[in-house]
């Protein structure tokens, strides 16, 4: 049975055209426009500037010289700016898949409404919320190799834990391990998602004879793929922007190991002093981000289901 | 009748009593100067330093003193925008190690000529501290605290292990034969021994060896010298009397395992943070800020000797400063240079820092206020002893924190013997000289 | 016949189910278990190594001296202003701004879209002094504004997680609300707020945490003490050399209490909602 598109978005170019379509247009302008104001007031200068200054050669105290592509070109040359990038994908890479996974795992879990399943839910999201100054010491020692949780559940099983966040090759594992406790948040946006799953889609399949499994490729995960969508694609952006546990457990040790882009950045601008540099890292690294969302989006347009059909 | 004379009597008792009490009152000041004064401190300071500021408020009535804290964590990033937005306090107090970035940047006012037209005696304070603040041969700002490294060491593993604890007299030799005794495997043995373990060292003689960027007294101490001009823009570190230092230091750490290639990181100790103050190492360098962690913790029994003689008989260390600034866009310079003044006084340096015990004041005349029988260690005048020598780390200058994170991987190669001194020093100075460049 | 529950009615016994959950949330617990392991331990204990796992003594004496030592119950009831008032503001605006990116035409809404997008990837650094800057320039340092009136313009996220809730949901009820002669706000307000329960609770509790945290912008924003927020405050404890964790600690466990209670709130309101439409778990 085929449901029906959303009549909102007019189907022809004739119809786009005619005068509730326009009105429709109005008030779409209108409805967002608490976020272009917004925009045009307090990001666009903002942004622009950061962006615009990766032109400019400014180094405090002496007047800012326009050098065009020269910084751009020196990130090129520079060895530490490839290693933070590549650092940067690595996490990325290591980390969003997983925690993904880990959060529609919870979500299928703890998706019945009851008091016990909100508090185990609540225990799942505190990682998330954990205040930032907590993440050094909490995370330092659950991540010691000789004293800590999880090298003493390693041992458990017979595995010698290595060294973790003081071993240059397992410093960046640590921290895509890490993230793992931060699905917590995709659980949450999984279980809102949830929500709009007809209860009665699984009871046809039940009659149908349909196993747990296949009610799950079939009914779940082609309704959540919006969400999977939308989480691929928040997530990408702040993988790639990673910085707390950067700079609150390794400062981008040992030896530049967990050195990400975001924190090379923030190195250069507030305590190298090199503030064109630093907004040409910015660039380079909107630009990847901006890249790799193309291609997610691109990649995702085929496979995403929409219940009320393609808006 | 009498109800009216009440009345009037009423009147002029009431209109008598208003004039004796505007009689009473000291004549209000007619301009009241409003200074904004932003300071980094932790709760305890806090907890000394606004008493102090009150008082000096009352003492003052002519200022209106606002003072706004920061956590020492976010000070760069909220200088840093208070800088670009035009909005800095009058007065700041600064930590010394980013002084001079800022400095650099002509942010602050330039104080030596009213120095010299104040009663200020620049003899009292101490060198080393001072030239923390100075660029292109004049002052721009006061130091109020400094803390010098010194020799911190674990006297029950000194009783453990049977030797007679340091003494002012040490050398680096010293040292170095008292560390290799106290390096002790797994079985107790320890680095000297011939069956000694070195993949199972429990306890390090010696926290740290050459292990950053920053550390020229270690070199200046065995005859080397790193810094080639004044504001060490210009390094050097392949001169015969320096690589001898990289390679004395290197066969401590890496032949002999006295000494920690990660002295901070973890990696070897299991934990991270400075090996001594953990318990696993028997001596190290570590300024005052760990007489108060130590003593809060509470569980090492420890004393403090000055900085190993040199080969050249001298002693050198490092020092951290603090000291106040005037930011350049000030409203009022005349009164932030009185407030300014007021907060270095000796009185004030010793009842706000010294004696609470936060920090050693940065004058002579009061620097021993800082010293507290009361508390360990026993032997607290070597850090005041320490302040005559002291000098500030360096190079000082922004883009010496980028040279140390591009070279840290060096060190530590060279300490763990992966790369030879040569080739070490080779490296690093090619990389140190490319990068502060910029500030020359 | 036997409690339907959703796929769990396929066949697994209840206990086994029930102990299945409990196992995959252990590991989750166990940063909760180190901080109040160590927060109420004695400052020794909190920087000995090796660390217990459980306190050999407890004591609530750092807790009562830290909440002392600043002004922690107006850093409390600030932070609670701040967060509360951003959070308002962030879920007005931005369910408003989802709804008309996910139902509603307009010309280049694809590019407008992707400039929203955009904007989340530049990083934080570069754009903090540029926008301090500005806020400097209209006069709103040392007040709340820098950090309540840009939430109230919609945040990214949680306009993205709007739109695509929105879109999720069935046509059919706006088409009704369509021919009953709604305006789209008429209809965002009577159909599609009333429905997005689970993700006004998700977005609540995502812009609630992250206000409550945010430390970058009160650092910079406020100047004035007694205007600090609770995550100024607990920055104090962290000072250059070392932390003060046995302060520290214990302060991010009453800091975290609110967050959780939110959280806790809101799945209670999706559930009553639930309950009230009548739809089955």
């Amino acid at each position: 049975m085929k449901r029906p598109r959303i009549r909102f978005w007019p189907a022809t170019a004739e119809a786009r055209r005619g005068r509730l379509a326009r009105r429709r247009e109005c008030w779409f302008y209108l409805l967002i426009s608490p976020w272009l104001v917004g925009l045009i007031l307090f990001q666009s200068g903002p942004i622009l500037g950061a962006l615009l200054l990766s032109f400019i050669h400014w180094p405090l105290p002496q007047a800012p010289r326009f050098v065009g592509l020269a910084q751009l070109g020196a990130l090129v040359a520079d060895r530490l700016f490839w290693r933070a990038l590549a650092n940067s994908v690595y996490y990325a890479a290591g980390s969003i898949a997983p925690s993904m996974a880990l959060g529609l795992a919870l979500a299928l879990a703890f998706r019945p409404e009851r008091r016990a399943t909100h508090l185990l839910r609540a225990v799942v999201f505190l990682p998330v919320i954990l205040p930032g100054v907590a993440t050094a010491f909490v995370w330092g020692w659950m991540f010691n190799p000789r004293y800590g949780a999880i090298n003493a559940l390693l041992a458990a099983v017979g595995v010698r834990g290595p060294g973790w966040l003081f071993d240059e090759a397992w410093a960046m594992p640590a921290l895509i391990l890490m993230s793992l406790w931060s699905a917590g948040s995709s659980m949450l946006v999984y279980l809102a998602a949830l929500r709009s799953v007809p209860a009665e889609l699984y009871e046809a399949a039940a009659l149908d004879g349909a196993g747990r499994w296949s009610a799950f490729r079939h009914i779940t995960w082609p309704l959540l793929s919006p969400a999977t969508s939308l989480l691929l694609t928040i997530n990408m952006i702040a993988a790639m922007q990673v910085f707390t546990p950067t700079y609150a457990l390794t400062r981008g040790g040992p030896n530049n190991a967990t050195l990400t882009l975001p924190l090379c950045t923030y190195f250069n601008a507030f305590v190298w002093g090199r503030l064109g540099y630093a907004s040409a890292q910015a660039l380079a690294l909107f630009a990847l981000i901006l890249g790799l969302t193309l291609l997610q989006m691109r990649v995702s347009r085929g496979k995403v289901f929409y219940m009320g059909g393609e808006g | 009748m009498t109800r009216r004379i009440t009345l009037v009597w009423r009147a002029l008792i009431g209109l008598l009593l208003f004039v004796a009490s505007a009689c009473g009152k000291p004549p209000t000041p007619t301009q009241q100067v409003t200074l904004r004064l932003g300071v980094a401190l932790t709760p305890q300071e806090l907890a000394s330093f606004q008493p102090a500021m009150q008082s000096l408020g009352r003492a003052h009535p002519e200022w209106k003193i606002i003072l706004e804290t920061v956590p020492q964590q976010g000070a760069a990033e909220k200088i840093n925008a208070e800088l670009a937005g035009n909005t800095l306090p009058d007065v700041l107090r600064l930590g010394g190690l980013s002084a001079q970035q800022w400095i650099r940047q002509n942010a602050f006012l330039d104080l030596s000529a009213r120095i010299q037209a104040s009663a200020l005696d620049l003899n009292d304070f101490y060198s080393g501290p001072l030239d923390q603040f100075r660029w292109q041969g004049t002052l721009w700002g006061l130091p109020d605290t400094a803390a010098p490294d010194v020799v911190f060491y674990n006297k029950a593993m000194f009783r453990a292990a049977g030797l007679a604890c340091p003494s002012d007299d040490w050398t680096y030799e010293d040292m170095r034969r008292a560390a290799i005794r106290l390096t002790l495997d797994r079985n107790g043995r320890h680095a000297g021994d011939p069956g000694f373990d070195p993949e199972s060292i429990q306890q390090w003689g010696w926290s740290g060896g050459w292990s950053f960027f920053w550390q020229r007294p270690l070199v200046q101490a065995l005859g080397g010298e790193l810094c080639a001009n004044d504001d060490c823009t210009q390094m050097t570190f392949t001169s015969p009397a320096t690589l001898e230092a990289a390679r004395w230091w290197a066969s401590l750490v890496a032949e002999q395992h006295a000494g920690l290639y990660d002295p901070f990181g973890g990696s070897q100790t299991g934990v991270p943070g400075d090996a001594f103050i953990a318990g696993k190492a028997a001596m190290g360098y570590t300024g005052f800020f760990a007489v108060g962690q130590l003593n809060e913790i509470g569980s090492l029994d420890y004393d403090v000797v000055q900085p190993f003689r040199g080969v050249d008989g001298h002693r050198y260390t490092t020092l951290s400063t603090n000291g106040y600034v005037i930011s350049a866009t000030t409203q009022h310079p005349d009164a932030a240079w009185a407030l300014l003044q007021a907060l270095v006084s000796p009185e004030f340096l010793a009842e706000t820092w010294g004696t609470p015990g936060h920090s050693v004041p940065a004058r002579r005349s009061v620097a021993s206020s800082a010293i507290n029988p009361a508390h360990p260690p026993a032997h607290q005048q070597a850090i005041v002893a320490a302040l005559d020598y002291a000098t500030v780390f360096m190079p000082y200058t922004a883009s010496a924190y980028e040279v140390n994170t591009r070279t840290a991987d060096l060190f530590q190669k060279m300490m763990k013997g992966d790369l030879s001194a040569e080739e070490a020093m080779r490296q690093i100075e090619a990389t140190a000289n490319q990068i502060l460049a910029r500030d020359r | 016949m036997a409690r339907r529950r959703g796929l769990g009615r396929f066949g697994l016994r209840r206990g086994a189910r029930d102990a299945a959950c409990l196992a995959l949330a252990v590991p989750f617990a166990l940063p909760l278990f180190w901080l109040v392991s160590t927060a109420f331990r004695p400052a020794a204990a909190v920087y000995a190594s090796p660390q217990q796992w459980l306190p050999g003594s407890i004591t609530l004496s750092n807790l009562r001296e830290a909440w002392r030592l600043l002004d922690f119950p107006l850093f409390l009831r600030n932070s609670l202003l701040v967060t509360g008032l951003t959070m308002l503001g962030s879920l007005s605006s931005s369910s408003l701004v989802g709804y008309a990116f996910a139902l509603l035409p307009g010309r280049g809404k694809g590019t407008l879209f992707s400039l929203l997008l955009a904007t989340t990837m530049v990083p934080a650094s570069v754009t903090l002094i540029p926008v301090f800057i500005l806020f400097s320039t209209l006069g709103w340092v040392d007040t709340y504004l820098p950090l309540i009136v840009p939430a109230c313009c919609g945040s990214p996220f949680l306009v993205l997680i709007f739109r695509q809730f929105f879109r999720a949901l069935p046509a059919e009820l706006f088409e009704c609300a369509e021919l009953d002669g709604c305006s789209p706000l008429a209809a965002y307000w009577h159909v599609a707020l009333p429905l997005s329960r689970p993700a006004l609770a998700m977005a609540a509790v995502f812009s609630f945490a992250g206000a409550w945290n945010d430390f970058l912008g009160p650092l910079i924003y406020l100047n004035t003490s007694d205007r600090f927020t609770l995550s100024l405050g607990l920055a104090f404890f962290q000072g250059l050399h070392y932390s003060q964790l046995h302060y520290l600690l214990p302060l991010c466990l009453v800091a975290l209490l609110p967050v959780v209670a939110l959280f806790l709130l809101a799945q209670r309101y999706v559930m009553n909602g639930i309950l009230a439409m009548g739809v089955r778990d």
